[in-house]
């Protein structure tokens, strides 16, 4: 409020925070996400709800050792699943559709494009299935992971370049 | 309105319309290619008998064609089982995807 005083021309008066106003400035489910209002005038970190402080310990902002692991393990996957996307849109460009109707030729695009984006969706969908809290989340991760990263293998492509390279 | 009880709420307040619209959708792309895989193990083996190679029928690959889209898509389905819309769909996208990566690799495997 000290720098309403310096640009107001108005006579300084009391701060008018009575209990609606503090309300107005905090949304509802904010104590139980763990999160504190905003600042107001003259609150200073002794004033935050012991609570609060109780429920959010310090050594929670740190990752643990499980936690890096995890962290590591879906970066080195996620470059693995970056090599498979690569893969599959060096497959597509080796494939004809062997077909000559119309429906089968664009479906076979289609399933092309869907190869071409496989190892994303499938990326996503772990991350979407074990999320922050999952009980076993780094088991479950890691296999999925790895079930993945066996299905989506780009037989063309690495057929092609074996073959090449014999 | 908590953030841990915030999913089963999500995912009960989706209308069953929206869930079998999702699932019906999914079922048709994932039967096309179950229809694909299913003509070709129909129709490969006589082929491969009437030139006189029925022992080279590739047999693994086309079972594992005509096996693998409905898998695929009853795994998605259970795994999406109580969660919300958007999860759904992303688990049957993917599904999808992996479907038609593995029936181009059992093509060119073959």
């Amino acid at each position: 409020m000290g720098l309403d005083r310096r640009v107001s021309t108005h006579a300084p008066g009391p701060p008018d925070e009575d209990d609606d106003d503090l309300a107005a400035l905090r949304w509802a489910g904010d104590d139980a996400r763990g999160q504190a209002g905003p600042r107001l005038g003259g609150e200073t970190d002794a004033e935050l709800p012991s609570e609060l402080a109780d429920e959010v310990p310090l050594e929670s902002t740190a990752p643990g050792p499980r936690e890096r692991g995890i962290q590591l393990g879906t970066i080195a996957f996620g470059l693995v699943y970056l090599a498979i996307s690569i893969g599959w849109i060096f497959s597509v460009q080796l494939l004809v559709y062997p077909g000559l109707d119309l429906p089968g030729e664009i479906m076979w695009q289609f399933g092309e494009f869907l190869a071409m984006v496989a190892a994303a969706l499938w990326f996503a969908a772990v991350l979407t299935l074990t999320p922050e809290g999952a009980s076993r989340r780094g088991a479950k991760r890691m296999l999925a992971l790895l079930v993945g990263a066996l299905v989506l293998v780009p037989w063309p492509a690495l057929g092609y370049w074996i073959g090449s390279a014999q | 309105m908590s953030g841990i009880d915030e999913r089963p709420a999500a995912a009960a307040s989706v209308p069953l319309g929206w869930r079998l619209a999702v699932a019906v959708i999914f079922a048709a792309l994932h039967g096309w290619f179950l229809f694909a895989a299913a003509s070709n193990l129909i129709a490969l083996p006589p082929l491969y008998a009437a030139q006189g190679y029925a022992e080279y029928t590739p047999w693994t690959t086309l079972i594992l064609g005509v096996v693998l889209p409905p898998v695929l898509f009853a795994g998605a389905l259970l795994l999406g089982r109580r969660r919300v819309l958007s999860a759904r769909v992303v688990l049957l996208a993917a599904s999808l995807a992996a479907t038609a990566a593995t029936s181009l690799s059992l093509y060119v495997l073959g």
